[in-house]
């Protein structure tokens, strides 16, 4: 977009300037018709040296006018630069600022120095004494010339008074010797007698003079003199001049008998001497004349010159300023760009000179900056590559920690938890969030702070490394066996940096080397008890077989006693095979069951049987078909009916019902009973085997419930029931079967 | 901006011309026919810049423009002849002398010694003949005057210098005359 307005802008200016250039050469073209007509050069000066002085002068003005445009045109553009606060146009004031101060000054100065001397020099060209001088020089030709004139009409008026005074007139020989004396005698050049008819009767001339050199008499003045009127006069002629003087020779009467006519003849030399000194007068009138044009054209000269030097010195000063403030200007927005985060900016200002060699440490500077920012960069994306890995890796081990089903707390050496995962903060009942980096003591309970500073205690008294410890915690109610690895920590140079505390879970291992204890009891007393059981009922019958007749009727003593045997016998070996059925329950044989149709099959077994006590049955229909064995899940059901009922005792509630948690892909199922409820330390022993709180009970019952959920990897607790009685909880995992 | 330079270029040569140059006028017209001739005066012509230019020695000459026109109604006027003469006077200082030359009469030089005839002889035109090849009568005709300094030589090197001066100048403006010609 930049680029093709650019473009456009170039294209406007060129057809500006075509515009220009179209409008100048006319302009010029008439500013010499004009000068043509105004100006009136003199006639001898060659046309072609008018047309050259016309262009010259035209020139000259066009780029003065052109300068001043330019200069101006500059000058506005700095102030607007300088108003906008463009970088550098304040240090290209300054520069240009000063350029014009020194050029300015010395120019002015040395401008009106040579106005005073020329003005004084022109004034001196005109003084008075040289004036006076020519004036006097001219005065004296002037007076030479009239008083030659004077002598010369002087002389021929006396000339002709003697010879009509002296009747010379009718003695041709007497004239012709008269004027030859006269002629000697007056140094004049000729003398010539008209007679009166205006024929030249007698003509003198002097030796000095050719006869060529003078010319012939005006005739009119002949004929005024023989009218009786006397003249004289000088004519020029090319190279001298020549004084006449005519007078007429009077007749008594008043009549006039001819006319006389003297002529002196002016030497070249003198004549000569004498137009020098006219023309230097002359000269001298006329340039007085132009005093003041003169004194105008030089202070315009001057003045035209002063400007022009101001005027180039603005020039140059802003052409220096530019040449300094451009890669300064170069040089800010490179810093700007480098600033910014553009390290591949150049800046491309080619100089020799010092602003050059700061270009060029510029240049180098930036990129060493962007090698230095290179190496960073890949120094971080290794650091990040590595803190990733470190992330991946804790995470990872965050993972493992919060899937182990073993607890694992860390803790710094001043006792703040470093790391817990979710089972040692349920173990420890709180929270990671807010247990992490707080001190150990303001997280855990009372006695497990207990249990954990006697062992920190007997590890620093014994300096053990290590210390293995079981504890018994409640999560949610229940109780636990923990067993309790205290590890210390120590790095590689053998420094304690804290401790990890691993809590395995011991509870259902407990519990399952207790199953299995109570199995091989079971097994062991179901073998040892159930052999001489059948003996021993086998002779109980016999004896009533064959000695119950022998005892009157009234002796029942021998007939209840081998009842009892019997009967106790055969309880015991109820009791025998309950034991042999735990030690030998089958395993758990999972297919595809549908919970709620097993629950609606055992629920139709109590319905009918049971009038005090309430079953009621609530199922969730979007519980999916679960993997489960069905005669086993029916059992426990069965089991656990048949304890809430008994629970219940006479009039009350037990209910049953599924759930889909269907987030946690669990099916929930949970019998309810609004009996007496459970003690919550009954509630730690409950599934364990052989432990009843019935008096009939064998105390496998739950054992087996338990036994049979943990074989479908579900979970069983007990809990009290709202707002009374008890309320058992299955959970069984929901896994996608294939029917 | 440009407007503004070429006005300036111009003013610097037309504004100097134009200030300085002398208000002179045509007087005493006077027609005089058959033949045709005109007489009349120049007032105004000599101030004393120029008095003392011809006084310098520096030869000067007054041109003089008759025009002559047949006006018409109704489309422009029909320009019937045109004569140009001058009249040029040097001074002779050495002899204190003004050295004329007519050329309406002829144009052979002559010399008066005093300024005052000298002004006289320059600034007056008597009976110049003006000979159109015919004028038809009854038509009017309209006779245009006007006088100008044609020009003082100034030395060579100030032709150069003043070229923009115009101080020993004037010019009158043109004076008309209608009249209808009879036979």
């Amino acid at each position: 977009m930049n680029d093709i307005q650019s473009i456009e802008a170039e294209a406007r200016r060129r057809k500006r300037e075509l515009y220009i250039i179209l409008a100048v050469v006319p302009a010029i073209l008439l500013l010499t018709y004009v000068e043509s007509h105004v100006a009136s050069l003199g006639s001898g000066i060659p046309i072609a040296t008018n047309i050259f002085i016309f262009g010259l002068i035209n020139i000259n003005i066009i780029l003065l006018i052109l300068l001043i445009f330019l200069v101006l045109r500059n000058m506005v553009k700095l102030f607007m630069e300088r108003k906008s606060r463009l970088m550098g146009s304040r240090l290209r004031t300054k520069l240009v600022t000063a350029f014009v101060s020194l050029s300015i000054i010395p120019t002015f100065l040395l401008f009106f120095v040579v106005i005073g001397f020329i003005n004084k020099s022109i004034d001196g060209w005109f003084g008075i004494k040289v004036e006076d001088s020519l004036k006097e020089s001219l005065e004296l030709a002037q007076n030479y010339y009239r008083d030659m004139n004077d002598r010369v009409a002087s002389a021929s008026r006396a000339l002709a008074l003697t010879a009509a005074d002296e009747g010379l007139l009718h003695d041709s020989e007497k004239v012709a010797g008269f004027i030859e004396r006269k002629l000697t005698e007056g140094d004049f050049s000729t003398i010539e007698v008209y007679a009166a008819d205006g024929a030249r009767s007698h003509f003198a001339i002097s030796s000095k003079i050719n006869r060529n050199m003078i010319p012939d008499v005006d005739p009119l003045s002949i004929s005024k003199a023989l009218k009786g009127e006397a003249t004289g006069w000088v004519q020029t002629l090319d190279t001298s001049d020549v004084v006449w003087g005519i007078a007429p020779i009077p007749l008594p009467g008043g009549k006039v008998a001819g006319a006389m006519v003297v002529s002196y003849y002016v030497p070249r030399s003198l004549v000569e001497k004498m137009k020098e000194i006219s023309a230097a007068f002359q000269g001298y009138r006329q340039l007085k004349l132009m005093k003041f044009h003169v004194k105008a054209s030089y202070f315009t000269i001057l003045l035209i010159i002063t400007l022009l030097i101001v005027f180039f010195s603005i020039w140059i000063g802003r052409y220096l300023a530019k040449m300094l403030t451009v890669p300064i200007h170069e040089l800010a927005e490179g810093t700007h760009a480098v600033a910014s985060g553009n390290l591949d900016y150049r800046i491309k200002v080619e100089s020799d000179d010092e602003i050059g060699l700061l270009v060029k440490s510029f240049n180098r500077m930036t990129e060493d900056l962007k090698a230095g920012k290179m190496n960073l960069e890949a120094a971080n994306l290794d650091l990040r590559r590595t803190n990733t890995e470190l992330d991946q890796r804790r995470q990872y081990i965050e993972i493992v920690l919060g899937n182990v089903p073993a607890g694992v707390v860390s803790i710094d050496k001043i006792g703040r938890l470093v790391s817990i995962n979710r089972v040692a903060a349920d173990m420890l009942g709180t929270d990671e969030g807010r247990a992490l980096g707080r001190h150990y003591r303001e997280v855990l309970r009372e006695e497990d702070r207990e249990v954990l500073r006697e062992m920190f205690r007997e590890m620093s008294e014994m300096e053990l490394d290590s210390m293995e410890r079981q504890m018994r915690v409640t999560v949610n109610g229940a109780s636990m066996t923990v067993l309790v690895n205290l590890n210390a920590l120590k790095d590689e140079t053998g420094s304690y940096i804290g401790m990890v505390a691993v809590l395995d879970d011991l509870t259902h291992l407990l519990k399952t080397q207790r199953m299995s204890a109570w199995k091989e009891v079971a097994r062991r007393i179901a073998h040892e008890i159930k052999n001489p059981l059948t003996p021993i009922k086998l002779s109980a019958q016999r004896l009533r077989k064959k000695y119950l007749d022998r005892f009157p009727q009234e002796d029942t003593v021998f007939d209840e006693c081998t009842m009892t045997i019997i009967k106790q016998v055969d309880d015991l070996k109820n009791l025998v095979n309950e034991f042999s059925n735990f030690a030998r329950m089958p395993a758990a044989n999972p297919s595809p069951n549908d919970l709620n149709e097993i629950v609606g099959e055992v629920m139709a077994l109590y319905k009918s049987g049971q009038r005090k006590v309430k079953i009621e049955s609530s199922v969730d229909q979007r519980l999916p078909v679960l993997d489960i064995d069905r005669d086993q899940i029916k059992r426990v059901l069965i089991n656990l009916i048949d304890n809430a009922v008994a629970a219940v005792e006479e009039e009350g509630v037990v209910s049953v019902e599924t759930h889909f948690l269907e987030d946690l892909k669990l099916a929930r199922l949970e019998v309810a009973d609004t009996g007496g409820g459970i003690q919550a330390e009954i509630k730690q022993r409950l599934f364990e085997p052989y432990f009843s709180t019935k008096k009939t009970g064998t105390g496998l019952g739950l054992a087996i419930v338990s036994n049979i959920i943990s074989d479908h990897n579900g979970y069983i607790r007990v809990r009290d029931n709202q707002p009374r009685g008890t309320r058992f909880v299955i959970e069984l995992p929901v896994k996608a079967v294939a029917v | 901006m440009k407007k503004l330079i070429a006005l300036l270029m111009i003013s610097v040569w037309l504004l100097p011309a134009a200030a300085l140059a002398q208000v002179a006028s045509i007087t005493d017209f006077a027609l005089s026919r058959p033949p045709l001739k005109v007489s009349f005066q120049v007032d105004g012509a000599f101030n004393r810049d120029i008095e003392e230019a011809i006084r310098s020695g520096l030869p000067a000459s007054f041109n003089f423009i008759i025009k002559l026109e047949k006006v018409n109604t109704f489309s422009p006027n029909e320009n019937i002849g045109r004569w140009e003469f001058r009249h040029t006077v040097k001074y002779n200082n050495l002899h204190d002398e003004y050295e004329l030359a007519l050329d309406e009469t002829g144009g052979k030089p002559f010399k008066v010694k005093n300024t005052e005839e000298m002004k006289m002889l320059m600034a007056s035109c008597t009976n110049v003949a003006v000979e159109p090849a015919h004028l038809v009568p009854g038509e009017t005709y309209r006779l245009k005057v006007k006088a100008e300094l044609d020009s003082i030589d100034l030395p060579v090197i100030l032709n150069y210098m003043f070229f923009f001066l115009e101080a020993f100048d004037f010019e009158t403006d043109w004076h008309y005359h209608d009249f209808t010609h009879t036979i």
